[in-house]
């Protein structure tokens, strides 16, 4: 018998984890990523919470387990298309290159939200204003501070739900990982400049992951990191490399204005690919206004639709998720494709039976 | 000349000219003193002979909704022109047969019945012809009004009104009316001889003698019960428009508060014929579940309904008021309905800025940018850019706090609370020296000009940039970029100004003609006219107008309104500037120095 093979679409920790676990299952895994690189958002990350894990030795280990015979990867692969062909999946590269599988899993994971369209926080127009990526990229020391190297006593500011929550960018949807997100780089920061003023502007904190809460006590206990209910209004230029903002702490009832050394946008998930679904094909296409994330059948399965047996999603292309939620979901669609695969060899020996039968007479 | 199938015709005429004395003389009694003194002061001038005409151009030939749509243009033409027609028929025909000028109305009306066969002149024949070719013009719009109700496409209209119960049955009895006339009449000449061409053809269908009788009744009844009506439904508008054409060229200035059934908003109310033109000019038609749209908003009024829903969802566009065949100022009516609805509204305004000048500081331009200026800073980058790069010394005056201009205030009806704001910018602004005030917010600008008395002169930043231009104060290369430009409403309808910006944007590329632009713009979906609409609602308005700006793949979408912008870019996937933006940040525009720095031409009135 053949050994089946499954296509991954997007080397992030999804798509890897789920390939290292169809590998061990002896089944052949074909990964495509976009980048010339897998790891997908991790590898922008310096360490994850909420143990400040580091997040190169994770992705390390995790590419290291991919080095599996079973395993190939293909890199700098974009793929615009799965088509349907005798009950197996044929998916295509925008280069035209055509790789044939008996079941596809969809791990695409999400984008960033662009903080351009919230101008008002002036990002792009201010250098002093970043996104949470770009905050990485500095604790990485691949980029530089946004205020000068003298400054030993900075004065940064992070606005939670910058895309999230917001029905009028269209992400009516919490992205989950922000909040803690948030916490962890505060709290980074302050390693980095004990004598930093951190102020988090929220709307709610959402602390519902293990050790989130204790993270978020530490961070006001520990490192008098404060915590200010209340969205920013504004974002205005201020002298001597500021940049000054408007919010209203609203549990003290009061408008709020500083001038800040950093202003960390933290910025939400949005969809990667909107999914157009033909009748015999998949089109992966630019997601549109509030559209794009993938409605699998239910919330406790991964295939996305009856119509289309044998095509999986896992991650976040499913919805924001963490990475601990994004890494078990992987593992689990693994299962779950196991489980198809299986099914499907049975009903092929079923015909193959019936077929012999009918000749044997 | 009396016959008793005229009772009910004479008996509904005589209702309605009652009816009708009581309701206006009721609305004459809410005119202001000096309005009064505006109708006394006109009404012997030329403003009456100005009247007359445009009631003959709109109410009878109805120029304007003929420009607009054709076949509805003369389906309401073939109604009144036509019944004009036959009544001035009526009434030579009456003298010249009597000899008297003053007949009854009815003795015209049934003039058929009382004489089937005049004798056999020229005159008369040509009479016979002229009356039955005016009826025939009155068919032909009926027919016409038959078909749109049934297939409302053919018409080339999307939307038709939907109408009461009472304004439904006085159109099934107007309906009746002309080919109950035709019948009786062809009765009458198949049993009595006469007629014209279309009688002579009608009139061989099998009338039995007894049948002619109560076809006139019939007839008489339809008229009677129509008249009847008329002044309880949207026919009301019939006699109504006619004077509210005659009051606003006297002068007449709406009362300061709307009251329904007074002054001149309820000869506006009642002017309006529930046509319905409205709904197809509407951005937010097909939106939800809302029937919002100006027609259903003067209904409600004018049937003394609660209108609190119709009035606050309306997004206040101004694209009804533009397409109105009557010329209903349908946006101060909707305002002051607010105005009645949240006159209870308060709020407290210590918190906001004073401002204390002794010696007032001298400048060309006085730059305001707004409440929407701070969500949009890009924006108010590049017009400083611009004006430092033009060498025009400039003031922002609401660059570190600002009041807001008022303008969302007075649209949610809050008067008072907008007065405060007024004066205190007011306050602001006059104490610097400027030249011009100039504005990047449009709302703004509208709020300035009208309502703010200020002592210089106001200008939206897409003007001024067109005006730099224009004298060569600005420079810029022209691109292979294409632009779609978005007209935002309160700039466009508001003041006609489509002109400066399309100027300004071919310095910089190419304009894309768009389906709906200038004054069929759509609306961006988030105007602050609005405090009830749904985002949902407003996100499909906004998904509506990407639709038309983003045909023919254009490399920008353009607009000169921080709203528009604002609104437009959350669901575009075509990025979204302002006007300033394309001349300061797109690369390939920008006009390269001239080696020689020769020295700028410079304008007489800066």
């Amino acid at each position: 018998m053949q050994q089946p093979t499954v296509n991954i679409i997007g080397a992030g920790p999804a798509g890897l984890n789920a390939a290292i676990s169809l590998a061990k299952l002896e089944i052949k895994v074909n990964l495509f990523e976009k980048q010339d690189k897998p790891g997908g958002h991790l590898s922008h990350w310096h360490s994850l919470f909420p143990n400040m894990y580091d997040a190169k030795t994770l992705l390390k280990s995790t590419i290291n387990n991919i080095k599996h015979p079973n395993i190939k990867l293909y890199t700098s692969k974009n793929i615009k298309q799965i088509k349907r062909q005798n009950n197996q999946w044929t998916i295509s590269s925008d280069q035209n290159q055509e790789y044939t599988s008996d079941a596809v899993i969809i791990t695409s994971g999400f984008n960033l939200f662009d903080a351009t369209k919230k101008e008002e926080y002036g990002y792009g127009i201010y250098p002093q204003v970043i996104t949470s990526l770009e905050l990485e990229q500095m604790f990485n020391k691949r980029s530089k501070w946004p205020f000068s190297e003298e400054i030993e006593a900075p004065k940064a500011g992070f606005v939670h739900c910058v895309g999230s929550r917001d029905t009028k960018c269209g992400n009516n949807w919490c992205s989950k990982v922000c909040c803690v997100k948030a916490v962890k780089q505060a709290i980074e920061f302050k390693k980095l400049f004990p004598k930093a003023e951190v102020n988090c502007f929220y709307m709610d904190l959402r602390m519902f992951g293990k050790g989130y809460e204790e993270l978020y006590m530490k961070a006001q206990v520990d490192y008098n990191i404060q915590f200010v209910r209340g969205r920013l209004s504004e974002a205005s230029p201020a002298n001597g490399n500021k940049v000054n903002i408007k919010a209203e702490d609203t549990l003290m009832n009061r408008p709020l204005k500083q001038n800040l050394d950093m202003l960390v946008l933290m910025v939400g998930m949005t969809p990667a690919i909107l999914l157009n679904k033909q009748s015999e094909h998949i089109d992966f296409v630019k997601p549109k206004f509030q559209q794009g994330f993938i409605t699998p059948v239910d919330n406790y399965q991964s295939i996305i639709s009856q119509d289309t047996p044998g095509v999986f999603a896992a991650g976040t292309c499913k919805g924001p998720a963490s990475l601990i939620d994004v890494i078990q979901d992987a593992k689990a669609t693994a299962f779950e494709v196991l489980e198809y695969l299986k099914k499907e060899k049975e009903k092929k020996a079923e015909i193959l039976e019936k077929f012999n039968m009918i000749c044997a007479h | 000349m009396m016959h008793p199938f005229t009772i009910p015709f004479v008996v509904g005429f005589t209702m309605m000219f009652i009816v009708l004395i009581i309701r206006y003389s009721n609305w004459f009694r809410g005119f202001s003193i000096e309005n009064r003194k505006r109708i006394a002061n006109h009404m012997f001038s030329r403003k009456t002979i100005q009247a007359l005409n445009e009631i003959f151009k709109e109410s009878l030939l109805h120029l304007k909704i003929y420009k607009t749509n054709p076949i509805l243009g003369y389906m309401h033409m073939s109604f009144a022109f036509g019944w004009f027609l036959l009544i001035v028929g009526g009434k030579l025909e009456t003298w010249y047969y009597t000899g008297n000028f003053v007949n009854p109305p009815q003795y015209a009306i049934f003039f058929r019945f009382f004489h089937p066969v005049t004798e056999a002149t020229t005159i008369h024949r040509i009479f016979d012809f002229y009356m039955e070719f005016s009826l025939l013009i009155v068919l032909s719009g009926l027919a016409i009004a038959m078909v749109k109700r049934i297939r409302k496409r053919v018409t080339g209209i999307k939307n038709t009104t939907h109408h009461t119960r009472a304004n439904r049955f006085a159109l099934t009895v107007l309906w009746f009316i002309f080919p109950l006339r035709l019948l009786a009449e062809s009765a009458t000449t198949s049993i009595h001889g006469g007629g014209s061409y279309l009688t002579k053809i009608t009139s061989t269908l099998p009338f039995h003698t007894t049948v002619e009788l109560p076809l006139w009744w019939a007839y008489s009844i339809s008229l009677g019960m129509f008249f009847l009506c008329l002044p309880f439904s949207r026919y009301l508008h019939i006699p109504t428009e006619m004077i509210t054409i005659l009051l606003k060229k006297w002068g007449v200035k709406p009362e300061l508060k709307l009251t329904t059934n007074k002054g001149l908003q309820a000869f506006e109310i009642h002017s309006c014929s529930g046509c319905g033109i409205c709904l197809d000019a509407c951005p937010a038609i097909g939106v939800g579940n809302n029937k919002f749209q100006s027609v259903y908003f003067i209904n409600e009024m004018r049937n003394g309904k609660d209108h609190y829903k119709t009035t606050g969802l309306c997004l206040s566009c101004g694209s009804c008021q533009q397409s109105c065949p009557v010329g209903i100022k349908l946006e101060p009516l909707r305002i002051a309905a607010r105005e009645n609805l949240n006159s209870t509204m308060q709020f407290i305004h210590t918190y906001l800025p004073s401002k204390m000048i002794l010696w007032p500081e001298t400048t060309n331009v006085i730059l305001y940018t707004g409440c929407m200026g701070r969500m949009n800073p890009r924006t108010t980058k590049s017009i400083k850019k611009l004006l430092a790069e033009a060498n025009i010394e400039y003031i922002h005056v609401d660059e570190d706090e600002n009041i807001c201009c008022g303008r969302p205030m007075a649209l949610a009806g809050a008067k008072e609370q907008a007065e405060i704001m007024i004066s205190r910018n007011r306050d602001i602004i006059h104490s610097y020296n400027g030249k011009v005030l100039v504005t990047t917010c449009p709302i703004c600008f509208k709020q300035f000009k009208n309502s703010y008395n200020l002592n210089l002169p106001v200008m939206h930043h897409s003007m001024y940039i067109n005006q730099l231009m224009e004298k060569g104060k600005l420079k810029r290369h022209q691109s292979e970029l294409n632009f779609s430009y978005h007209d935002p409403c309160e700039l466009g309808r508001a003041f006609n100004c489509y002109d400066a910006p399309r100027e300004v944007l071919k310095h910089a590329g190419n304009v894309i003609q768009l389906s709906m632009e200038k004054e069929k713009s759509l609306c961006c979906g988030n105007n602050m006219g609005t405090i009830l609409l749904k985002r949902e609602d407003r996100q499909q308005i906004t998904d509506k107008t990407l639709t038309v700006l983003s045909k023919n793949n254009p490399d920008y979408i353009v607009t000169s309104c921080p709203v528009c912008k604002n609104t437009l870019s959350q669901q575009s996937s075509i990025p979204v500037k302002d006007i300033a933006e394309v001349l300061t940040e797109l690369p390939g525009i920008k006009q390269k120095k001239e080696p020689s720095a020769s020295p700028l031409p410079q304008g007489k009135a800066d």
